[in-house]
């Protein structure tokens, strides 16, 4: 049996006010998969992604990295894990196109050759490599995204979690970001993937988690779960649950 | 020597020219205020704010040259003349260069509004803020009010995302601290000035008069 890439074992939090943001998360991804969450606005998707790079300190409960305990070292951790934040712009960090995505190799300490090339190959696989000296306040909601990317990528991210990745992103826009994820699968990443909109996405996925109020509602394939997926507050695609393979905004 | 606030207005479809000569005007007082009394480390994130204003309004680098003359003056005045009768040179070095500095941002405001702003409409609020009455002026004092309240959360929230985004890039915020006024200065800036806009449209599309007319 494979172990899995990331796990999390009885993940709890709790705010100062008692309410439960997080109650009992168990979940675990599989090396090289492509795992949708899926959950009403405020179901706690957000806190759950904070809580796996360690910007936020669960109540209970451990993550597992590879099988050790991330908080074990959490640089190490960041490294492995790339988190794109609801919010585009709020991740990017310079001026200029090459200058952003300098940012991580810069700060790891790698010589400026070397960081440069490391940019540079993060940059074209995200497809901006004709726009490194462009300012990043004229970029596209679609290029920020992919900068966003970029800039995980630069520090070797092996997983890669996304939250609401396709918020505001035209259809051009979200078929370039779905296939360089589909891409970056392919070279054997892990991609977990916060969404509501399934009709964008669903064709790729492995898994599907539904979240409802800090819990899972369920887990497991598609076509698993397809009953659940109202109740968790989603919109369920208007399509038969054995046609959910054609659910993407990739062209065929 | 040239008046640096010679009017030499250029239109564009930028936010800093987009953006309410209402709104635009205090903030410049504002900014000139704070480039003439703040502390030493305030001077650099105006110097940014500057170099960000000019950047997006697209003003040529080249036209800032004209603002060099009263500068000069100022640091002969400020910086060299005390020379010659002072012991501390370098302090007063220091405080003439410091002076001149803090003129050359007033004068490179100066020249990003007049850029920016058409001269009727600068001209116009200015004389309607300075004559402002009674209730106008309260409805003023509230706009710039509602302007912080709105803005002043989503600055904050930028703030601490794109900190945690440094974090988690490998910035170590023990052993380099500074690197947060570099990451904050333009994205912050940037959403004061979009809030900005945005606060001025939704107050003029629910029956509030700008001065346009
Ligand atoms: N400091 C806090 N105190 C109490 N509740 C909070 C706090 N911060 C966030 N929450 C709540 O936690 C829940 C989870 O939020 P979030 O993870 O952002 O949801 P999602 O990303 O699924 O939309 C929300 O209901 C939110 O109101
Ligand atoms: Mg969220």
């Amino acid at each position: 049996m494979t172990t899995p890439v990331l796990e999390t074992v009885g993940l709890v939090h709790t705010f100062d006010d008692g309410r439960r943001g997080l109650d009992h998360v168990s979940i675990s991804f599989l090396p090289g998969t492509f795992n949708i969450l899926a959950g009403a606005n405020g179901s706690g998707k957000t806190l759950f992604l904070r809580h796996l790079v360690g910007l936020t300190v669960p109540t209970e409960g451990t993550i597992l990295l590879n099988g050790a305990p991330a908080n074990k070292n959490w640089n190490l951790a960041r490294q492995q894990m790339g988190f794109l934040f609801q919010d585009a712009d709020a991740q990017i960090l310079e001026a200029t196109v090459l200058e952003d995505a300098l940012f991580g190799p810069r700060h790891q300490g790698i010589p400026h050759e070397k960081a440069e090339k490391i940019a540079k190959e993060s940059l074209a696989l995200c497809g901006l490599d004709h726009r490194e000296e462009d300012l990043t306040s004229l970029l596209s909601g679609g290029e920020k995204r992919r900068l966003n990317l970029a800039g995980v990528l630069t520090l070797g991210a092996s997983i890669l979690l996304l939250d609401e990745p396709f918020n505001g992103l035209d259809q051009p826009g979200v078929e370039a970001f779905l296939r360089i994820l589909i891409d970056l699968q392919r070279q054997g990443r892990t991609i977990v993937l916060v969404t509501h909109d399934l009709e964008k996405c669903l064709a790729h996925s492995s898994s599907l988690t539904l979240w409802h109020e800090g819990r899972i509602l369920a887990t497991g394939s598609p076509d698993q779960v397809w009953d659940e997926i109202p109740r968790a507050g989603v919109h369920r695609p208007c399509v038969g649950r054995e046609n959910w393979k054609e659910l993407t905004w990739l062209p065929r | 020597m040239a008046s640096p606030l010679i009017f030499h207005y250029k239109p564009g479809q930028d936010p800093v020219r987009r953006m309410p000569t209402l709104i635009k005007l205090p903030l410049a007082v504002a900014f000139a205020v704070w480039a003439s009394l703040c502390p030493e480390w305030g001077l650099f994130p105006a110097f940014l704010a500057i170099l960000y204003a000019a950047k997006i309004a697209r003003i040529s680098w080249i036209s800032f040259l004209r603002l060099l003359p009263p500068l000069l003056f100022l640091f002969l005045v400020t910086g060299i003349l005390p020379l010659l009768q002072a012991h501390n040179f370098l302090d007063v070095l220091a405080d003439g260069l410091l002076r001149t500095f803090r003129f050359g941002l007033l004068l490179a405001a100066g020249h990003i509004l007049t850029t920016t702003t058409n001269p009727a409409t600068l001209a116009a609020t200015l004389e309607k803020l300075l004559t402002w009455t009674g209730p106008q002026a309260s409805r003023t004092l509230a706009t710039m009010a509602s302007l912080a309240l709105t803005a002043v959360p989503g600055i904050l929230d930028r703030a601490s995302a794109l900190r945690e985004a440094a974090l988690l890039r490998g910035w170590n915020s023990a052993k380099k601290p500074w690197i947060l006024a570099k990451i904050w200065t333009l994205p912050l800036l940037r959403v004061l000035l979009e809030r900005g806009v945005w606060t001025a449209w939704s107050l003029e599309l629910r029956g509030w008069r700008s001065l346009k007319k």
